[in-house]
């Protein structure tokens, strides 16, 4: 037991040195137009790319992080559910706004025609005709 | 109790493996030393290397700086089928020959890349299994004395190792890398030895029928560590070392022996039944490769790994401690090697492998072929962009000559593994 202590006490000393070693930098932001041509020259010296096998050169060699997009742009939120722009937000509120007004002016005119409805249908019935202020509007409450 | 362990311990061993020289005090043989096996199907098809020029997740088990030079995600797994053909003879009273085979799990993995502008740095995991078990040895026969040797070995199982390790690039034309190594597997050994003497009448001929029955079920667990570096000069040379630290083997062992002896007039039939545990510690391993890129198609490589096995010892119980003494006149260094090739087909997503390697074993041993010498062939087929099938193959035969019994063993290995990158 002693001897699997000792191993793991060395293995975390060598991780911790392997993991502040200097050349290695860690790109954890979306890559730049420049970055796929920085990496190729600071890491292709070790590796002739292969003309005759590219499929396989880029299974083995290519990055991640320079092929997939996805991973950096469509990360959080996805496109299913992306947000309307700002202006389409506010035109389609201000639309929702109108509607709800001519529903309630609508609701409201329903009321208040119904209060005069009475009279005027009496009044109609007299056969004055009335003018045209007093004239009811077609099929109103539809 | 004593006497049990002796005959389990000593003289079970040397008449099951027959590969310690007789005549003397000999350590038993140990399993876990011996019988080998590649990581990953792309080196198994090379002969086994990979030290420095294994690409996949496979490099946590060889070397784990190569994991540096990985830049996709991978997740892949291979299973493993052997055929084994086998020859033996008895004291040249009882001989026999046949066949069995095994289908297994052997390897499964994965590698995390991290994001990087300048160098690399990845994190690999996964299971193989380091070592193989199965057998199997029959034989039949009566000897000039007249005696029936009937005998029937299995043995199955093996060890592997989950391992978790990362690689980092250190510099334009270095890397290192660490990974730690979880031991577990187990052995399921059987032994049926019949002995039957028609005509004796003076002790110990006078038993007529003796038939010894063993049944021995071992678990192991263990831990190691292994530390690796990777240095690529140029374009054209790659050159990978590393170094294993002792393992640490924790083996639980629980026996069923049973003897029963008929004579005229009586039997006596015996059964021990009993559990016990032990701590062996495996020797450091010291290994290193080179590959070579002639060409952006052609790779070459080779591997060694040296091992001093009589630096094997058991740590526990107390009550063994006397088998170390034994190590150095039962165990030799060895030095374990491969080489093989990878030849990239022109505009087809086919690669071709082949290669070959010889694996001394450990124990001392007589015989024409104390090494195990394989042949190995392999193909990967690119299917897509980001995925692999690769199939490969191993032929390897060996004997040994022991004090009472000769093994003459030819192995047919197939690998089949699918390999995913993202």
């Amino acid at each position: 037991m002693k001897k699997a202590i000792l191993i793991i006490i060395l293995s975390a000393i060598a991780s911790t040195i392997l993991l502040s070693g200097c050349y290695t930098q860690i790109k954890l932001t979306k890559p730049t137009e420049n970055t796929t041509k920085e990496w190729e020259e600071n890491n292709y010296h070790y590796y002739d790319p292969c003309y005759w096998c590219s499929p396989w050169h880029y299974y083995y060699y290519y990055p991640w992080w320079l092929d997939q997009n996805y991973w950096w742009e469509q990360h959080y939120p996805t496109t299913k559910y992306k947000a309307a722009p700002h202006h389409e937000r506010q035109e389609r509120q201000r639309g929702l706004g109108s509607a709800l007004d001519t529903i309630i002016q609508a609701i409201d005119s329903i009321g208040i025609g119904d209060s005069n409805g009475d009279s005027d249908n009496s009044g109609s019935d007299g056969g004055s005709g009335g003018d045209s202020n007093d004239r009811s509007s077609r099929r109103r409450g539809m | 109790m004593k006497a049990k362990i002796f005959f389990i311990f000593i003289l079970l061993p040397i008449i099951a493996y027959s590969q310690i020289l007789g005549g003397g005090n000999y350590a038993d043989p140990i399993p876990s030393t011996d019988r080998h096996l590649p990581f990953g199907i792309r080196s198994a098809g090379m002969g086994g290397v990979g030290v420095a020029c294994s690409e996949d997740y496979t490099a946590v088990f060889y070397n784990p700086a190569n994991l540096s030079y990985i830049y996709r995600f991978e997740v892949a797994g291979a299973i493993q089928y052997d055929a084994l053909s086998f020859n033996s003879n008895f004291d040249n009273a009882a001989s026999g020959e046949g066949s069995d085979s095994y289908i297994k799990l052997q390897n499964i993995g994965g590698v995390i890349p991290v994001p990087t502008t300048r160098g690399g740095l990845a994190v690999g995991l996964g299971f193989t299994r380091t070592n193989t078990f199965d057998h199997r040895l029959q034989f039949e026969g009566t000897g000039d004395d007249g005696i029936l040797y009937s005998g029937d070995e299995s043995v199955k199982g093996g060890l592997g190792k989950f391992s978790i390790g990362g690689g980092i690039q250190v510099s334009p034309h270095a890397a290192l890398g660490m990974s730690l190594d979880f031991y577990g597997g187990g052995e399921k050994y059987n032994w049926y030895l019949d002995r039957q003497n028609s005509g004796g009448t003076e002790w110990p001929d006078s038993v007529e029928r003796v038939i010894i029955q063993d049944d021995i079920r071992d678990s192991y667990s263990g831990i190691g560590a292994r530390f690796g570096m990777q240095l690529v000069p140029n374009k054209y040379v790659q050159l990978g070392a590393y170094i294993a630290t002792p393992t640490a083997l924790y083996i639980e062992e629980d026996v069923c022996s049973r003897t029963d002896s008929l004579t005229t007039g009586w039997e006596f039939y015996t059964e021990d039944n009993y559990f016990q545990t032990f701590e062996l510690i495996l020797p450091w391993k010291f290994g290193g490769g080179v590959a070579l890129r002639p060409t952006d198609w052609l790779l070459l490589a080779g591997d060694a790994e040296y091992v001093d096995w009589r630096q094997t010892e058991y740590d526990e119980p107390t009550w063994i401690l006397d088998q170390n003494r034994l190590m150095d006149e039962s165990f030799r260094a060895t030095v374990r090697w491969s080489a093989g090739g990878e030849l990239t087909i022109p505009l087809a997503s086919l690669r071709l492998r082949g290669g070959f390697s010889q694996e001394p074993i450990p124990y001392i041993v007589t015989g024409e072929n104390i090494s195990r010498n394989t042949i190995s062939g392999g193909v990967g087929i690119l299917i897509g962009e980001l995925t692999t099938l690769d199939i490969a193959t191993q032929f390897n035969n060996w004997d040994s000559n022991g004090a009472r019994l000769d093994e003459e063993y030819s192995l047919s290995r197939i690998w089949l593994g699918l390999s995913y990158r993202f």
